[in-house]
């Protein structure tokens, strides 16, 4: 009883020095959780969400109207002609274009089908590109919070990670990094499972035994560095989507960043598998969610910058990608 | 929660070794996706070997990275893909080629930036697999910690094997761009595009 109430103040003491410093990103945090919340409880206009919008039904019979479908009633449209025209000029006069111009590579601009769609449209991403366009109403939110999440980035994430960065050696960051990774291991585990993949299953179970062992407690990685073996990342939102469950419209979270409706509720189910939310003191567990952020983010700089840097629209990139790789990791 | 640990540990240590032995199938694949791999790896360990010699500038590399790339890769179509039939068809003759100039730029750009953040990690090529006429062949990237699948989808331009699209971490090039070409050009005018298209790269 007493060795407890020891353990208790020990904790208490530590989580007040933590504390102090982690006073300032700790509002901004809460902030930022107030906002969110304020939407995911529903403060969100009903009117934004239009049900009988065609956009709302993948299948909606008045969607294909927008698409590239070549039958869509094209050929008697002064379109029709056009189809063919333009392939064979673009193609064809290339030096009247500018300086670029004689440098690419003319793939055969005489023998080309008539039309360069059909050949690539029975194809998945071309494939009637005619999904109907995308349901998205939280978009002027959504645009808002990816521009904050960027701007947070630059201007305080990142600062901060690279001073952190010169201050804390490298091989102390991975440490730290393998540390958190490895907290990860019931999320990942529970989500194996779920999903029924055996093999990864026993892939992070014995990457888990290593590490935490032999790895002293996941501050390395031997399982990666000796036996090869990398973390299978599931994660809830992940299962659910396995399981049929479509991603719903897209909501960009405050800090996280590109999310949607589904992998927003994982995100929450996943919360509850992460070892560092159970801790007693709310204080401590915030300073080590900031500390793995800051941590993962030292050593991760260039990632986003490379991501983005050419973005035409940022928001639509994001957006557009995180959807793609969700697909992706889902049918992994 | 701290006694649980234990017990959960012990449990799944008996079933590891079993669960660990996962099936390798192997598939052969035919001349067309034998083709496309050599001449992926070819292509780019010769990228590689540019990126990896220290005596270049960084303006002689990407000089060297383009004569390498360019004739694999089909830009032109790529710029179109990534309007779509719909947007395409739209532009007059003038402006499809205006378009095509001010994307393949861009994306050139794009992907040369991209290289530079490649630092010396080890590049594996996975089998390629043959999708209806097009042929896709995936290059693996280990960094530290994961590892990056980069796809590369090829289709036979006349007897030779061109790239229309590559998927990073299943994010395509394509895909991405045109999303974004969709968007501005569903609330602008084809100069609103191009306007954004010369717009200098920030940050």
């Amino acid at each position: 009883m007493s060795s407890v109430d020891e353990k208790d103040q020990c904790m208490v003491q530590e989580s007040a020095r933590i504390g102090q410093r982690v006073k300032w990103p700790a509002l901004w945090l809460v902030l930022m959780l107030v906002v969110f919340s304020g939407m995911a409880h529903g403060d969100m206009d009903p009117g934004e969400i239009n049900f009988e919008a065609p956009a709302f039904y993948l299948d909606s019979p008045e969607a294909p109207a927008r698409d590239l479908e070549p039958s869509a009633g094209q050929p008697a449209e002064p379109d029709g002609e056009k189809i063919d025209e333009p392939t064979e000029s673009a193609e064809g006069q290339p030096s009247a274009g500018g300086p670029d111009g004689p440098e690419y590579p003319r793939g055969g601009a005489e023998t080309d089908e008539p039309d360069d769609f059909d050949a690539f449209e029975g194809f998945d991403e071309f494939a009637p590109p005619e999904q109907p366009p995308v349901f998205d109403p939280l978009s002027g939110y959504n645009r808002v919070m990816t521009r904050v999440n960027d701007r947070l980035y630059y201007w305080v994430l990142k600062p901060v990670a690279r001073g952190y960065g010169i201050v804390m050696p490298r091989p102390v960051r991975r440490g730290i990094d393998n540390f958190f990774e490895n907290l990860g291991f019931p999320v990942r585990f529970v989500n194996n499972v779920l999903q029924g993949k055996v093999h990864s299953t026993g892939v992070e179970t014995a990457r888990f035994l290593i590490n935490t062992t032999l790895g002293i407690g996941g501050l390395w990685d031997p399982a990666q560095r000796w036996m090869e073996i990398g973390p299978c990342d599931e994660d809830f939102g992940q299962t659910l989507g396995r399981y049929g469950l479509g991603g719903g419209f897209h909501v960009v979270l405050p800090v996280f960043g590109p999310s949607n409706v589904r992998d927003t509720v994982g995100r929450v189910a996943d919360g509850f598998l992460n070892p560092v939310a159970y801790l007693e003191d709310s204080d401590t567990a915030l300073a080590l969610s900031i500390g793995k952020t800051v941590n993962g983010t030292s050593l991760r700089i260039g990632q986003y910058e490379a991501i983005t840097k050419d973005a035409i629209d940022l928001y639509v990139l994001m957006r557009d990608g995180y959807e793609q790789y969700r697909i992706k990791k889902i049918e992994e | 929660m701290r006694r649980i640990f234990p017990v959960i540990l012990f449990g799944l240590v008996a079933v590891i070794p079993l669960l660990a032995m996962g099936p390798a199938a192997a598939q052969d694949g035919g001349e067309e996706t034998r083709e496309v791999e050599v001449l992926l790896k070819e292509r780019l360990d010769a990228v590689l070997a540019v990126l990896k010699n220290t005596d270049l500038s960084q303006a002689e590399k990407q000089d060297r990275i383009m004569a390498i790339i360019e004739p694999v890769i089909d830009f032109p179509l790529m710029a179109k893909l990534t309007l779509g039939r719909q947007h395409w068809s739209k532009l007059s003759v003038d402006q499809q080629v205006e378009f095509v100039d001010l994307f393949v730029q861009r994306l050139k750009r794009s992907y040369l930036d991209k290289t530079a953040l490649y630092s010396d990690q080890q590049v594996t090529y996975e089998k390629a697999v043959l999708e209806g006429n097009k042929v896709y062949a995936a290059m693996s990237i280990m960094t530290e910690k994961k590892t990056v699948v980069v796809l590369y989808k090829f289709y036979s331009s006349h007897g030779a094997w061109k790239v229309y699209d590559v998927e990073v971490e299943g994010v395509s090039f394509i895909k991405s761009y045109m999303a974004q070409f969709d968007a501005i050009l569903k609330n602008g005018t084809v100069e609103d595009l191009f306007a954004e298209l010369k717009k200098p790269v920030t940050e």
